[in-house]
């Protein structure tokens, strides 16, 4: 796989998104964020996609990053799917949120049940088969490492409840900060 | 846009030309569809992604599965001359284990003909005056090599 560490998310699996970051303590002040709400069910997912066009077309980002962005997304809504599979009312939580050098994006479950660790989800599928060459070829398990490849940033934390929220930010072309790269932070600014 | 799926049989090669999303809601189909086109004892498989608009990991999975099984026996070829196909099996270390053609044409052309398919051939008595195309690896459908 390819799994060049200077393209990969700086991802703080083990430490959760900051309280600061989440999308509620911000309510009030981020006029332009863009929640949307779907059953916990994958035929909505694209509802979910077409929203994030949406938003993300409005930006100046590259064609390839839009396709990125829209693609970590569904990943990640995936996951919620799938952590919710035990609660039937389930929904998932979207919420865009555009600033002037980045998009930031949180997806929300209701899942009872808490994930092993990071949000990987019971694939469908079933799991590879172990054997040499093309037979080691993981049918699973793709999801969190798009989701790496594909984004900037991505966190994750999960509540008490087991409700689990991912971040994803992408950086608009030539916005990322330089400190990124050593401590994997980024400033909380809102859109002007 | 939904899932669509057809299945034809291009000689001795079954082409399955997929459309639209391959997502989770959606993957189990493509499985399904695959997992009968790669049934026979030595399976020749074209996956024809030309008209696929998204796909997802649980798509990505779905390929790589049917890839495993065929390829015990026979041969599985990808066609996908979409850049934004092709990006996320470079990005996951795919592009490097599919056969990927840009056109079916060139998929067909990269599997090895079977030498009774060829004595097949020269024994149907095909009027080849008329036109008829007697390749076993021609588009269009059906021939019948009897």
């Amino acid at each position: 796989m390819n799994n060049s560490s200077s393209n990969m998310a700086q991802n703080v699996s083990d430490s959760s998104v900051p309280d600061s970051a989440m999308p509620d303590a911000t309510a009030g002040t981020d006029a332009r964020r863009i929640d949307i709400v779907i059953p916990s069910n994958a035929e909505f997912i694209r509802v979910v996609r077409l929203a994030l066009l949406g938003v993300a077309s409005r930006m100046n980002f590259s064609f390839d990053d839009v396709e990125d962005i829209k693609l970590a997304l569904s990943e990640a809504c995936n996951n919620a799917v799938l952590h919710s599979q035990t609660n039937e009312n389930a929904r998932v939580m979207v919420s865009l949120v555009p600033y002037s050098n980045r998009l930031e994006i949180f997806i929300s479950d209701e899942g009872r049940v808490p994930p092993p660790g990071l949000p990987r989800p019971r694939h469908p599928l079933g799991e590879a088969d172990s054997g040499e060459g093309w037979q080691h070829l993981p049918e699973g398990g793709l999801g969190l490492f798009l989701m790496q490849s594909l984004m900037d940033e991505v966190q994750h934390r999960t509540a008490a409840d087991a409700n689990t929220t991912v971040r994803l930010v992408k950086y608009l072309p030539g916005q990322r900060p330089v400190h990124l790269e050593n401590d994997g932070t980024a400033p909380a600014s809102p859109m002007a | 846009m939904d899932l669509r799926l057809r299945s034809r049989k291009a000689g001795d090669v079954t082409v399955v030309e997929v459309g639209g999303e391959v997502e989770l809601h959606s993957a189990s189909q493509l499985r399904d569809e695959l997992s009968r086109a790669g049934e026979s004892e030595h399976p020749c498989v074209v996956v024809d992604l030309s008209r696929v608009s998204f796909i997802d990991s649980t798509g990505l999975g779905v390929l790589v599965g049917a890839f495993k099984r065929v390829r015990e026996r026979g041969h599985l070829a990808l066609v996908c001359p979409q850049r934004s196909v092709r990006r996320i099996l470079e990005i996951t270390g795919l592009g490097q284990v599919f056969p990927l053609f840009n056109r079916v044409e060139d998929a067909l052309a990269s599997f090895p003909l079977k030498d009774d398919a060829n004595i097949n051939v020269l024994s149907s008595g095909t009027d080849t005056s008329s036109g008829a195309d007697a390749s076993t690896q021609s588009e269009g459908g059906e021939r019948n090599e009897q």
